[in-house]
């Protein structure tokens, strides 16, 4: 009997298994139910970003916004057929491809993450177990690498270190000043309001707060720190927390609470056990209602 | 085992997601394109103004901004929303050649344009508003 010979890994190979191993859970298991459910949410929340005009309504007519909608609608409904449930994430890709072509270059950067999270379900899949680890492996490098940019970035910008963004934005945007106006004095607050930004020389721009200095701070370093934390498997729960706390905390003030329901739906996944298939009604409440809000209390903006 | 092509489509798609935000930064830095777009995780790093435009004409006496509001240049108006608009997302990349074109066939033809390019930002020295302009000047098409 003639043995059939494995094709040696190349060490490219090599080192994309390790890529992946360093994603991936101490203990080997089938990851579909929890990305069956990661899924739905993600649906879900395109569903209802669009229908509610959360995006992209500023730039497409209510038309085009309804039909796109009601397609979307239509994938989340295929994501419980059995038969049909493949199609579901293909089709919201075709909807978000067709999207962003129409607004680009207005794309918020929230908007290029769902693309990437619906190509890897559509070309990387999870319907036999090892596609299963390699796409949740995906979509934890996928938001480790994004974390990690969103604080080297405010590094390389260079205005977080004396709080120059942070005071530009408590001049310009009411929202920033509710919650980041608690950290400096009254007066300071008063005086960065009332900077008219489009006169040359108008300022000075700054703070010399040290809780708001602090926070400027911390914001990047926080950034830049916890996706070592995720992807270390070791302190996985601690850093889900910390940046659960964090999420809530910076979406406050800006407030966007669609990125921050999808953000957190991608942070549950370094989570070690399936909780998405447990919290998937607390997903639901929560779109629902955000969603409820958008729509009979346009005042309070959420984005 | 998942086909070993899945593995190296996965890989790869992380190697863009990696190298995408510096050439983003680059990008940012050397044609002043809109930091909070494009894909680069870069949103919250600067503040965004929106760029200021003016457009003037060129004759033998001297120069006169043309008031686009006035029901003489509706082309012009036109390529001048177009323009702040192109500024604000792709920066230096933006071509004012279009509203230098409308500008002149608005103004009577026989005319030279100038279109200045403001742009307003934080000076991290002095902590003040400050403005880097750019003007283009367009010679009469006669």
């Amino acid at each position: 009997m003639s043995e059939v010979a494995t094709p040696a890994r190349s060490r490219i190979d090599r080192w994309i298994d390790a890529l992946f191993a360093i994603g991936d859970d101490p203990a080997p298991n089938d990851p579909a139910a929890r990305l069956r459910a990661f899924e739905t949410i993600l649906l879900l929340h395109l569903f209802v970003t669009v229908a509610t005009g959360a995006f992209p309504s500023a730039h497409v007519g209510v038309g085009l916004q309804y039909t796109l909608s009601a397609v979307l609608g239509g994938c989340l409904a295929l994501r419980f057929s059995a038969r049909f449930s493949p199609m579901a994430s293909a089709g919201a890709l075709c909807v978000m491809l067709a999207l962003l072509t129409y607004v680009f270059p207005q794309t918020g950067n929230h908007s290029y993450l769902e693309l990437w999270l619906l190509v890897c379900l559509v070309f990387i899949g999870y319907a036999k177990p090892d596609e299963g680890t390699v796409l949740l492996s995906t979509v934890r490098w996928l938001a480790a690498i994004m974390l990690f940019y969103t604080g080297f970035q405010k590094l390389l910008h260079g205005t977080y270190f004396d709080a120059h963004f942070l005071a530009a934005q408590i001049m310009l945007k009411p929202a920033f000043a509710d919650v980041f106006g608690l950290m400096i004095p009254a007066e300071e607050l008063a005086r960065l309001q009332a900077i008219r930004w489009n006169e040359m020389g108008a300022g000075p721009v700054h703070s010399q707060a040290p809780l708001l200095l602090l926070a400027s701070n911390a914001v990047y370093l926080f950034e830049l720190a916890i996706p070592f934390g995720l992807l270390w498997q070791r302190t996985r729960r601690q850093a889900v927390v910390a940046l659960l706390v964090f999420t809530v905390a910076i979406q406050s003030g800006a407030r966007e609470a669609f990125f921050g329901g999808l953000l957190v739906n991608v942070c549950l996944l370094f989570w070690p056990r399936d909780l998405h298939s447990r919290f998937l009604w607390v997903f639901g409440t929560y779109y629902a209602s955000i969603g409820l809000l958008r729509i009979f209390f346009p005042e309070v903006v959420l984005r | 085992m998942i086909a070993r092509g899945k593995r190296r489509f996965a890989a790869a798609l992380l190697a863009v997601f990696t190298l995408w935000p510096l050439v983003h930064f680059s990008l940012v830095r050397a044609y002043e394109l809109d930091a909070w777009k494009f894909g680069g995780w870069a949103m919250y790093t600067v503040v965004n103004f929106l760029p200021k435009i003016e457009v003037y004409a060129l004759h033998e006496a001297g120069r006169e901004e043309l008031g686009l509001g006035s029901h003489r240049f509706p082309r012009s108006r036109e390529a001048h929303e177009q323009l702040v608009f192109d500024t604000k997302f792709y920066g230096a990349l933006a071509n004012p050649e279009s509203l230098a074109r409308a500008a002149a066939d608005e103004a009577g033809g026989d005319v030279a344009i100038e279109i200045a390019i403001t742009r307003f930002f934080i000076d991290p020295r002095s902590d003040r508003v400050s403005a880097r302009r750019r003007s283009f000047f367009y010679d009469s098409p006669h």
